[in-house]
């Protein structure tokens, strides 16, 4: 049986490197050229050399968003970019233009078609398959079944979404964030005018009265139905969020990679409200299946646009570790104090509880509490822990 | 050739003086429409379309259940000179192992965008492909100019900028536990904190919205020079639609001035802006507001 790939997003090199620490087994990132999502897409050259090396020392693959749809000013220097991509070590390219995915055919990176073509079809794959490319990635509009079916009948890898924010819109399809503002969905600004609020007005009257109309959905997440999800036997799993934290990033990924293993282990993922409630932790958006188990109903979507969950309890993350005098040294992320209750949340194994009784500043001062995010501090964890693990507030 | 949207049945004779082709909706296979049409209604509009073209809209996002009885419906059409003006590209792949991708015409909506792509879908031996209305003249013109085969325009209508798979007035219904009197063709959204509205219209393929301004290339046909004007009637009155196919055929044929058409378009009391024509957009500039 081939285990599926877990596929998640890296936003910069920390972000890369935590994701694949995490359990991740390829990352996509988005190079300075190219990519949508511009605010995600930091990576230089000399980055991405730097990311595919640490991938590559962990087992671990990179594939480059190159998925905008080009005008024609773009189109220049497409050969060029995706030459210097492959010198860098990338594995894969992720494009929806012809022109990109036709330029990346004559590389040796293996080529993906990006969710911004909407494919939901087998007929569709076929096109992309007498192309020659690697690597389809579905539109976010299908059910489980289709999926399956669609994963029977190709002869390419074939991607899915498990997890992250949906366009409302079929992707690639929706131009009304560069009509209100200007900002080309297609070109990497989008400004998410789909999750904005609404007047609904019909035959002159306004229907909406005590709230707004909303078309935003809920994010997705398919903790609840993964067996069945594996059971497509997708090639990869893709978690969505190149804009996230490192420790979104952390806590989705292990919380996938553990119940992934779990299946592979014992065709069976028992615990869901376990994996449910490790996703809490860093989720800030509600949640909900999405069409993975077919028509989106109201419980898909999302009215109250201001739900949004603050998650405070990522305080620090581990740069190193004494193991003699169990002293860690900390990165600050939020607000803590000592005599709380934290969580050691580690990249690999069980996370473990214990409560902060000293904090250390860098002057070797005894300090209350940790207020400056950024700050370095030590304190005392009573288990061995290593670089990049993190820190959580128990709640 | 000027391509225009059909709505009634009774117009053919009228549109065979005026028209090259028209476009007809169908009840299970478009998304959005002012009149959707049966099978055997669009065998009776072949049976007495006279010389004009054919083309049968078929705008949904297919998903493999749709692919069977897509590909039956095709096979009613198969021996009759129809073509077909599509947005997904399983639907091109669909016509290929028919032998018959050479009558399809290819609308991804936004996803022509440069020369180079609009040639590789010409490629694969389309008879057409629908240019972005959301790029500016001069790229247009500059694909067009390059393109080896036909190039098709948008030329006039409501400029399409959404399409969700998710019902999001039935949605909106069942969130608020009671019904809503519907009327696709005067549903509006409008933005909270701008003065700035969007047709809204639900189809059991989903959810469109539209621009609520008319786009109008007729002053920009000479630059951008396509193969193909589509008239589409989408929220249009048909008595106004008509004088609108008048004024732009009696323009192609020389019978009237382009000063003329263009105050006879603006007779007409539509609201017509420019959309992307002349706005080049922002190339990643999330940081910019």
């Amino acid at each position: 049986m081939n285990k599926v790939e877990l596929l998640a997003p890296a936003g910069d090199l920390e972000k890369l490197k935590i994701a694949i620490l995490y359990g991740a087994d390829a990352v996509f990132i988005g190079g300075l050229k190219f990519s949508l999502r511009s605010r995600a897409s930091n990576f230089t050259i000399e980055d991405i050399k730097a990311g595919c090396e640490f991938a590559h020392e962990h087992n671990a693959k990179v594939h480059v968003t190159c998925n905008i749809l080009p005008h024609e000013i773009d189109v220049d220097g497409v050969r060029d970019y995706l030459h210097a991509l492959e010198e860098a070590g990338v594995d894969a390219i992720i494009c929806a233009s012809p022109l990109i995915i036709e330029e990346a055919l004559k590389t040796k990176m293996e080529v993906h078609v990006s969710t911004q073509e909407s494919t939901l079809n087998s007929k569709m794959v076929k096109f992309y398959e007498s192309l020659g490319v690697d690597r389809v990635v579905l539109g976010r509009e299908l059910d489980l079944e289709s999926i399956k079916e669609i994963k029977a009948n190709s002869n390419v890898d074939i991607e899915a979404f498990i997890h992250g924010g949906m366009c409302v819109s079929y992707s690639g399809r929706c131009m009304l964030s560069n009509n209100m503002t200007g900002r080309d969905a297609n070109r990497g600004g989008c400004a998410h005018s789909c999750r904005w609020n609404y007047d609904l007005n019909i035959d002159g009257t306004k229907i909406n009265q005590d709230e707004y109309f909303a078309m935003s959905s809920k994010d997705l997440c398919s903790i609840s139905v993964l067996k069945d999800y594996l059971e497509t036997n997708v090639s990869s799993f893709k978690i969505e969020g190149r804009m996230k934290s490192i420790h979104y990033i952390a806590t989705i990924v292990k919380t996938y990679r553990q119940a992934i293993d779990e299946y592979y282990a014992t065709h069976d993922i028992k615990n869901i409200d376990y994996y449910m409630n490790q996703i809490r932790k860093a989720e800030n958006r509600e949640t909900s299946i999405g069409f993975l188990k077919g028509m989106t109903t109201v419980n898909e979507q999302l009215y109250d646009l201001f739900t949004e969950i603050p998650t405070q309890n990522f305080i620090g993350l581990i740069l190193d570790y004494n193991k003699e005098t169990q002293i860690a040294k900390v990165d600050v992320r939020n607000y803590f104090k000592i005599n709380s209750k934290i969580e050691l949340f580690r990249s690999i194994g069980q996370d473990e509880h214990f409560m902060l009784t000293d904090i250390v500043n860098e002057d070797g001062e005894y300090i209350e509490e940790a207020n400056h995010p950024r700050d370095i501090v030590y304190i005392k964890i009573p288990f061995e822990c290593k670089e990049n693990d993190m820190l959580r507030l128990v709640l | 050739m000027l391509i225009v949207s059909l709505s009634n049945i009774n117009d053919l004779e009228y549109l065979n003086n005026l028209a090259d082709g028209i476009v007809v909706y169908t009840n299970d296979y478009s998304s959005v429409y002012n009149k959707a049409f049966s099978t055997d209604e669009i065998k009776e509009i072949y049976n007495n379309k006279g010389d004009l073209k054919l083309f049968i809209d078929l705008s949904i996002m297919c998903e493999n259940k749709d692919i069977e009885d897509i590909s039956n419906f095709i096979d009613e059409f198969k021996g009759l000179d129809v073509y077909f003006y599509y947005i997904d590209l399983g639907v091109h792949q669909l016509l290929k192992e028919k032998g018959l991708e050479s009558r399809g015409v290819f609308n991804p909506s936004t996803l022509i965008t440069n020369s180079y792509d609009a040639n590789f879908y010409l490629r694969q031996n389309m008879l057409a492909v629908q240019v972005s209305n959301e790029i500016t003249v001069l790229d247009q013109a500059k694909i067009s100019e390059s393109a080896k085969g036909n190039i098709w325009l948008k030329s006039f209508g409501y400029m399409q900028m959404f399409h969700s798979k998710r019902h999001l007035i039935s949605l909106y219904e069942d969130h608020k536990g009671k019904k809503i009197e519907r009327n696709n063709y005067e549903s509006y959204l409008r933005e909270a904190k701008r003065n700035d509205f969007y047709h809204i219209f639900e189809s059991k393929r989903g959810t469109l919205l539209f621009r609520h301004y008319v786009i109008n290339y007729l002053n920009e046909l000479d630059v951008i020079k396509p193969k193909y004007i589509f008239l589409d009637n989408i929220f249009i009155k048909d008595a106004v639609f008509r004088n609108v196919v008048k004024i732009y055929s009696d323009y192609l044929r020389n019978i009237i001035s382009k000063d003329s058409a263009n105050e006879l378009i603006s007779s007409l009391d539509l609201m017509i802006e420019d959309g992307f024509k002349f706005r080049d957009t922002v190339y990643k500039k999330e940081e910019a507001i």
